[in-house]
């Protein structure tokens, strides 16, 4: 008997601006400072559209270190990281809150 | 302390030209990625998980007040305020722009600095004993050889490529306060039966996720062969270390897989057939660099200091913080004090901009303008004069700086941890700031006397974890973050490996594991006797036997 499937885990596309090292979300049209604003992937289709996007975007020099990373989806389907990793890269350091993301 | 001359003057600006021309290149898309990542890794350059991070090195640990006063300008010009010192007596900026990084460069070649060999699988900035030339214990001061070797290693053609990273560092003291057996070459400055002087050569120590304690390869290498002697390890290591697992790569690996014996063998062969007379360490080329060193214009003082046991016998924290943070200096009159930048719930090691001009200012006012980092990630003045500890104390607790707890259980090492670096598993600064809290009390701090704790991000172990008397490692367990916790590690000439203290805990258990362990201790230790050698007294099975029975 086969396992059953594992439910898709939602990804958002993740990288670092390429002139300033800002953590940078894919936005749908562009990209953006906030996670809150990422375009969600929510099926394997669309997490494989955001790798190729994180790709040509490297290729084309705007970005670094494209990578798609796991998130839970709030009830108005608001992206927030699963690891403690991607949580402090969508904030900036927890022991420096005046710092990063969190501070604007 | 030493100056450029024309070649190291121009060779800097160069290297900063080329690198300005190379992010021009990055950012017109001439350059990708895969190209440039090797070049800004040459220039210290970093991407890690916020920002870009710029290493900046600091040869030896030796600053003077006009670099600090510029790394402060640039913390504040094109940074967030502060620059965090390394384990490796570097400074790390955390928040850089690609485009300002060559400006950045330009500024510290204005002042003797550079970012050179800061990163990549070259000879890293070379390290030293951080009371080096001060020392009341010391055979010679290190830092004419580790300058010595700077400018061999810098830009070496035939070791710029090596299989993996390459740390040396140095010590001319007995006392080894440089970590010198857990580096890839470490060197004691070592007298021989004649009087000599020369160096003993260790090979093959290490941290990261095989962690070695370094073998000596030879006893006693005369000075004018040191650097050909160097060139030998380095020529073994290059032929023969491993490049198929980089996690193997290490001169630690080759040196296990082969033996002692067999690597000796090799460095003596290669040794023998070297042409020695073309990097000949002779004694003109000595006596120059040395002359850079020459000591500062001392006066002749009493030993003692009435100024000094009168402030202390008027006030219980100056008396606490000359016990801690002053150490014992070769000259007459003289004292060494340590700057520590681990205040209670801070990050160890960070400084602010503010902070480094206090210092600066301190430094040029008491202290002969000179300072040195600590791979402990303090500051260190190293020439004040007794009668001027009061005055010193008191600048520094005017600018926030006067914690009196070097080599007490707050004065962790922690690396930038998961808070910053891309290659963590786990934070390491939170956990420093909960187990500072706990033992706040300088009390409590004095009681518990001497003990290192160090704590480490992740496997690679640039918080020196291994080493630490309480080593404390965080790694991701099933999403959450985890913390194995080693006693009995060594950092000095008694270098040893800590041993697990059992399996991993969640963070909020540290604090507590900490304090049973403090516990244990106290109630076995003999005397004055120090954690460590209750530690090896008694060993780590009572240690166990306490945390369980805490636990039930």
């Amino acid at each position: 008997v086969s396992k059953p499937a594992k439910p898709f885990q939602p990804v958002i596309l993740i990288a670092n601006h390429l002139l300033d090292g800002d953590v940078v979300f894919w936005g749908g049209a562009d990209w953006v400072l906030d996670h809150r604003k990422a375009l969600v992937a929510t099926d394997a289709h669309q997490a494989e559209a955001l790798s190729l996007i994180g790709s040509a975007a490297y290729a084309a020099n705007h970005i670094v270190d494209a990578e798609t990373i796991a998130v839970t989806l709030s009830a108005d389907m608001t992206p927030e990281p699963i690891h403690m990793r991607d949580f402090i890269r969508t904030r900036g350091p927890t022991t420096r809150t005046d710092l990063g993301k969190q501070a604007d | 302390m030493y100056r450029y001359d024309e070649f190291d003057r121009d060779f800097v600006f160069a290297r900063v030209a080329e690198f300005r021309d190379q992010v021009e290149r990055r950012l017109s898309g001439a350059l990708n990625e895969d190209e440039f990542k090797p070049m800004r890794l040459m220039n210290g350059l970093y991407l890690q998980l916020h920002a870009y991070m710029l290493r900046i090195a600091v040869p030896y640990g030796t600053l003077s007040t006009k670099q600090l006063r510029r790394l402060a300008e640039i913390a504040e010009t094109y940074d967030r305020g502060y620059g965090h010192f390394t384990t490796r007596q570097n400074i790390q900026f955390n928040w850089p722009k690609l485009r300002d990084v060559p400006e950045i460069l330009e500024k510290l070649a204005e002042v003797e600095m550079h970012a050179i060999q800061t990163s990549g699988n070259c000879i890293r900035n070379v390290t030293a004993d951080h009371f080096a030339g001060v020392a009341a214990d010391e055979i010679e001061d290190p830092r004419p050889v580790a300058e010595l070797i700077r400018q061999w290693s810098t830009d070496h053609p035939e070791f710029s490529y090596l299989p993996r990273k390459f740390k040396i560092a140095v010590t001319g003291a007995a006392h080894d306060r440089a970590a010198v057996l857990a580096h890839d070459i470490g060197l004691r400055i070592v007298k021989n039966a004649a009087g000599e002087v020369g160096y003993e050569v260790i090979v093959g120590g290490g941290l990261g996720r095989t962690p070695m304690i370094g073998k000596v390869v030879s006893p006693f290498v005369a000075k004018a062969d040191l650097l050909a002697y160097l060139t030998a390890i380095m020529r073994v290591y290059n032929t023969f270390g491993r490049r198929d697992n980089k996690y193997k790569a290490r001169v630690k690996i080759l040196v296990h897989e082969i033996g002692v014996t067999e690597m000796v063998a090799r460095i003596e062969e290669e040794f023998a057939a070297l042409d020695k007379a073309s990097i000949v360490n002779d004694a003109a080329e000595q006596a120059r660099i040395a002359a850079y060193f020459a000591q500062p214009a001392y006066c002749d003082l009493p030993g003692a200091s009435q100024a000094l046991d009168k402030a202390r016998a008027a006030d219980q924290d100056f008396d606490r913080f000359i016990t801690n943070n002053v150490a014992a200096h070769k000259r007459p009159g003289y004292a060494i004090v340590t700057i520590s930048l681990k205040p209670i719930g801070g990050a160890p090691g960070d400084a602010t901009a503010d902070e480094m001009r206090a210092i600066a200012d301190i430094a040029d006012q008491y202290g002969f303008g000179e300072l040195r980092v600590t791979h402990l990630q303090n500051l260190v003045l190293p020439d004040v004069a007794k009668d001027d500890l009061v005055n010193v104390y008191a600048e520094l607790k005017r600018a926030g700086l006067a914690h009196a707890n070097v080599g007490l259980i707050t004065d962790i090492i922690a690396c930038p941890g998961l808070d910053y670096c891309a290659l963590a598993t786990a934070r390491s600064i939170p956990i420093a700031q909960a187990i500072a809290e706990r033992f706040a009390s300088p009390e409590r701090q004095r009681d518990i006397g001497e003990l290192g704790i160090k704590i480490s991000g992740c496997i690679n172990a640039c918080g020196h974890h291994h080493i630490g008397n309480i080593g404390i490692l965080g790694l991701e367990k099933n999403g959450v973050e985890n913390y194995q916790i080693t006693l009995g590690g060594d950092a000095t000439e008694l270098a040893a490996i800590g041993e697990r203290l059992g399996p991993g805990v969640p963070a909020e258990q540290v604090p507590d594991i900490i304090e049973s362990i403090v516990e244990t201790y106290r109630g076995a230790r003999q005397g004055d006797e120090r954690f460590i050698d209750t530690y090896r007294r008694i060993g780590i099975q009572a240690f166990k036997e306490a945390l369980d029975a805490n636990r039930h």
